[in-house]
């Protein structure tokens, strides 16, 4: 029963690594917290605290019981989502999560776009022009794009593409045209690693038997290029890149503040300017379940994509 | 004329440490309908034969340096990519060494089989179905239509080389370049294929060089035989004359380390020494080294070939009276 | 001109050869000297780190209100005496550059020396203990540790402490550690299958002698590759920290936060922010580059998590 086992081999096991990721997270949060020194009500209290103010947050949050007490409690309204109200907004967490989620998730879905649309072509046009110019330069541009801070590129595209030349808005979520930037930078690092796994994942299959074989079958180079060489090779970047979106969650914090972006991310950072308690546990908390949940889904995908795993 | 006549080819591999001469000089025929035997050691430059016959020199390394390829009356060192592509898997086929790796392991079986049909003969939908199904139980696949949904890591080697066979023969080609397919299958596996391989030849009238190391195979498979030694055609005869008058002392010394069936043998004897490096090749002949019968003029000058008998040839200075 | 179509097809017999050409295997074709650009590249970013205020032309924090937004040099109105511009403040960009790199190097150096410590501890005393109930948990851990995102933690601790280098240290260290050892654990596992792994428990020597006199050399190669390719990764955090303001505090000048000053200056300023970008990107470029080399020659197989 190829089903069953693929549910037992793959996914429960994943399953369980990713709730005890999420554990160790919410631990490492709440000992940052509680336990080392400092006195996380002074630490979340306004500048211009009185006492009273201070004693009635500690109690809000739940600091004068004991440590242990406290830590079922933090854990308990992890499990059920119920993170609070926001205290500088004044609406609930969780809602607040979902609407910026939604946000962050269109981004995150047209930077994907952007890594297929550009990424694939690059790495299929450097593997089979290898070793000449077109190639190295391909390779020299992820290189480059692999060591870009995505905040300096964001600016730099703004200051040339949205100021200088005036083609796309400098910022915000309105309209089409608002996604192409903050989308692309998204992208970037995504569209180097595709483009030098794809390459080089090409330059192998290109060398096997079964690429040769296809050769004396009389297959015509372009579809050996863009059926049997680029359908065995994609399958380990499609599996690595869907672990590497997981990574589009804490890129986009940097992304989403300078592009104006109301997503999780910008959500994340004006929570922790604003000290606002509640909304930090809430929204980190989320971005962390949804790094493991893209996790998750990136293995049991890859999991799919290969025959040899899907059948046996 | 011949199908296949291939005169004087050479192809080169550039490599760091010099150019190897793979192939140098070799001149052979292949009949209509006929399977002409080549054997040698490995490295003897056999696979690079049907390589540079196919036209898919390993790049960027490979060069063909010169010489005629005249299939069915066309040079094919003057044919064009494009036209070598439509040749490739309609005329000429090939059957490489190892099929556990020679199908794409992503696509079916099916898929892979109706590739060649698809391309060359332009079928499509139900008859190019049908056409896969008839292949496979040609080549005694059962279940062909279940088969033809699976994945190469399914079948088992013997499995996989008829499914190679079959998309070999699938555009019934003139010429079927066998490049030693039984090698990485166990002897009664390889048995059974040999056998297929002889049926569907005769069946569809395919000339075919088979490729081996292994003598006893070819003698089995071929009407003529042409035995290779570093880079170089040094005997070819009709099978029976290979086996029954060896003229050249490296076909007699690859003869005499077979394993007669007849008779207990203690110890076979071996050939000593080993084939010259091919990128440092000696003037002169180049079995001298090993070569029971050595004279002095062996070292200074390659024999050109002489004529034993009728369709017989070898490369040796004792069939010289002088 | 021989007509030889450029198809490329595999030949077992090649395999035997070495090939002319780079790219094909790895292990074919390893400078044996590193890359003149990387090595050039560290060598100035870690004497900068040193040296920075000696180098510096002029004080990295000090204001000069008469030149302030001063493009640089290459840039109509730019003066020599300011040859990257100035800042808002009138400060010098080239000085805040220099002495900026202080930052990124402590930091990456500091967080990296204690994650590697962690890490090859942990690695090495799970490999050697490979069926005690505490290997299986710290490892369970390493695995989820390693797919939680830095810049959630660093923010954190920033909110909570309040920005400072330690903060910033401990961030990328609780998370670091976990890469390191994920990454040498497998070596350190095939070096406890060796013979002289069991020579040495059979001779009686001590299990932490084996340990540290044993395994651990035989680990260095890999954790030297491990480090240099961790260091761009660590100082690109560490800017995206300074960036998000959750990094060293001011009046340091960190690369990360200079960039983020520059984004109010974009029409008027470009120089602010990107300059200091173009130099975050240099150093990690020049640390991922040398870590592909290291790699090559030292440890072809790795595999960074």
């Amino acid at each position: 029963m190829p089903k069953t086992n693929s549910l037992t081999t793959v996914i429960i096991p994943r399953l369980l690594q990713g709730a005890l990721t999420l554990l160790i997270f919410v631990t490492v949060v709440f000992v940052l917290m509680r336990m080392i020194g400092g006195d996380p009500a002074l630490a979340f209290a306004a500048p211009d605290a009185t006492a009273a103010e201070i004693e009635q947050l500690r109690a809000s949050m739940g600091l004068d019981e004991p440590i242990y007490v406290q830590y079922g409690i933090y854990l308990r309204d992890m499990i059920t989502g119920s993170f609070g109200t926001s205290v500088k907004v004044g609406r609930a967490v969780s809602d607040l999560i979902w609407e910026h989620t939604a946000n962050s998730l269109k981004l995150a879905v047209t930077a994907v776009l952007f890594s297929v649309v550009i990424a694939i072509p690059l790495g299929v046009l450097a593997a089979s022009n290898r070793f000449t110019g077109v190639d190295s330069s391909i390779r020299a541009i992820a290189v480059f794009a692999m060591a870009a801070p995505s905040f300096w590129l964001s600016i730099v595209l703004i200051q040339i593409v949205a100021v200088g030349w005036g083609l796309l808005p400098v910022a915000g979520m309105k309209g089409p045209a608002s996604y192409i930037l903050p989308g692309f930078v998204l992208a970037s690092l995504l569209i180097a690693s595709i483009v030098r796994l794809l390459r080089s994942g090409m330059l192998d299959v290109l060398n096997s038997e079964y690429v040769k074989l296809a050769r004396l079958k009389g297959v015509p180079e372009r579809q050996i290029i863009w059926k049997h060489a680029l359908r065995n090779a994609i399958i380990p970047v499609l599996g690595f890149s869907s672990v590497q979106i997981a990574t589009f969650i804490s890129g986009s914090v940097v992304i989403e503040i300078v592009f104006a972006w109301p997503g999780l991310g910008a959500l994340t950072y004006s929570a922790l300017t604003t000290r606002d308690f509640a909304l930090i546990q809430g929204t980190i908390t989320a971005a962390v379940f949804f790094t493991i949940v893209v996790n998750l889904l990136a293995d049991i995908f890859y999991s799919y994509l290969d025959p040899r795993i899907r059948v046996s | 004329m011949s199908l296949l006549e291939v005169e004087n080819l050479s192809s080169h591999l550039l490599t760091r440490r010099g150019t190897v001469k793979a192939v140098d000089g070799v001149s052979l025929r292949v009949e209509a309908g006929e399977t002409l035997g080549l054997v040698g050691e490995s490295g003897s430059g056999k696979s690079m034969t049907c390589l540079s016959i196919a036209r898919l020199l390993p790049w960027p390394v490979g060069r063909a340096v010169g010489g005629k390829i005249i299939f069915d009356g066309k040079d094919l060192m003057e044919a064009s990519e494009k036209e070598m592509s439509r040749m490739r898997g309609k005329e000429l086929a090939m059957i490489p060494q190892d099929p556990f790796s020679s199908l794409n392991p992503v696509f079916s079986i099916g898929n892979q089989l109706m590739e060649p049909l698809r391309i060359h003969l332009g079928m499509s939908g139900k008859p190019l179905q049908e056409r896969a199904r008839e292949l496979l139980s040609l080549v005694r696949i059962p279940e062909a239509g279940r088969r033809l949904n699976q994945y190469p890591h399914q079948l088992s080697g013997g499995m996989r080389q008829r499914v190679v066979g079959a998309m070999a023969a699938s555009c019934r080609p003139k010429l079927v370049l066998a490049d030693e397919p039984t090698t990485s299958l166990d002897v009664t596996t390889q048995a059974q294929f040999l056998y297929l391989l002889k049926s569907i030849q005769s069946e569809f009238g395919m000339g075919m060089i088979y490729v081996s190391h292994d003598l006893g195979v070819v003698a089995r498979v071929s009407d003529r035989v042409a035995v290779m030694y570093a880079g170089k055609i040094v005997e070819q005869a009709s099978a029976k004359d290979i086996f029954e008058r060896p003229a050249h002392p490296y076909t007699r010394a690859l003869l005499d380390s077979i394993a007669p069936v007849d008779r207990d043998v203690e110890r076979l004897p071996s050939i000593d020494g080993d084939p010259p490096e091919l990128y440092d090749i000696p003037v002169g002949c180049r079995f001298a080294n090993r070569c029971p019968h050595v004279m002095p003029k062996c070292r200074e000058l390659a024999p050109p070939p002489a004529k034993i008998g009728k369709d017989h040839v070898a490369d040796c200075w004792l069939h010289y009276a002088d | 001109m021989e007509k030889q179509s450029h198809i490329e097809v595999s030949y077992p017999f090649l395999k035997r050869l070495r090939l002319p050409f780079r790219g094909r295997s790895r292990r074919v074709s390893v400078r044996r000297f590193p890359p003149l650009f990387p090595a050039v590249i560290i060598l100035l970013a870690v004497v900068a780190a040193i040296f920075g205020e000696q180098l510096a032309p002029h004080s990295p924090v000090e204001p000069d209100f008469l030149n302030r937004l001063s493009p640089p040099v290459w840039v109509d109105g730019g003066m020599w005496k300011y040859p990257l511009g100035t800042d808002s403040l009138g400060r010098d960009v080239l000085s805040r550059i220099i002495v900026g790199s202080r930052i990124s190097m402590t930091v990456a150096v500091a967080a990296l020396g204690i994650a590697a410590l962690v890490g090859v501890a942990v690695a090495i005393a799970t490999a050697y203990y490979s069926r005690a109930w505490l290997s299986t948990v710290l490892l369970r851990i390493v695995d989820s540790l390693v797919p939680i995102p830095v810049i959630f933690i660093g923010l954190i601790i920033a909110a909570v402490y309040g920005p400072s280098m330690p903060a910033v240290v401990t961030s990328l260290a609780v998370i670091a550690w976990a890469r390191f050892c994920r990454g040498i654990r497998g070596d350190a596992l095939r070096i406890m299958e060796m013979d002289y792994v069991a020579m040495a428990k059979v001779e009686g020597c001590s299990s932490p002698y084996i340990m540290v006199r044993h395994v651990f050399p035989n680990l260095v190669n890999t954790l030297i590759v491990l480090f240099t390719l961790l260091a761009g990764w660590a100082i690109l955090v560490e800017a995206s920290l300074s960036f998000l303001g959750a990094g060293v505090p001011p009046p340091a000048p960190s690369w990360g936060r200079m960039v983020s000053s520059g984004q109010d200056h974009i029409i008027s300023g470009w120089w602010i922010s990107s300059v200091p970008g173009a130099a975050i990107l240099l150093v990690v470029l020049a640390f991922n580059q040398a870590g592909d080399w290291l790699r090559d020659r030292l440890d072809p197989n790795l595999e960074v998590a």
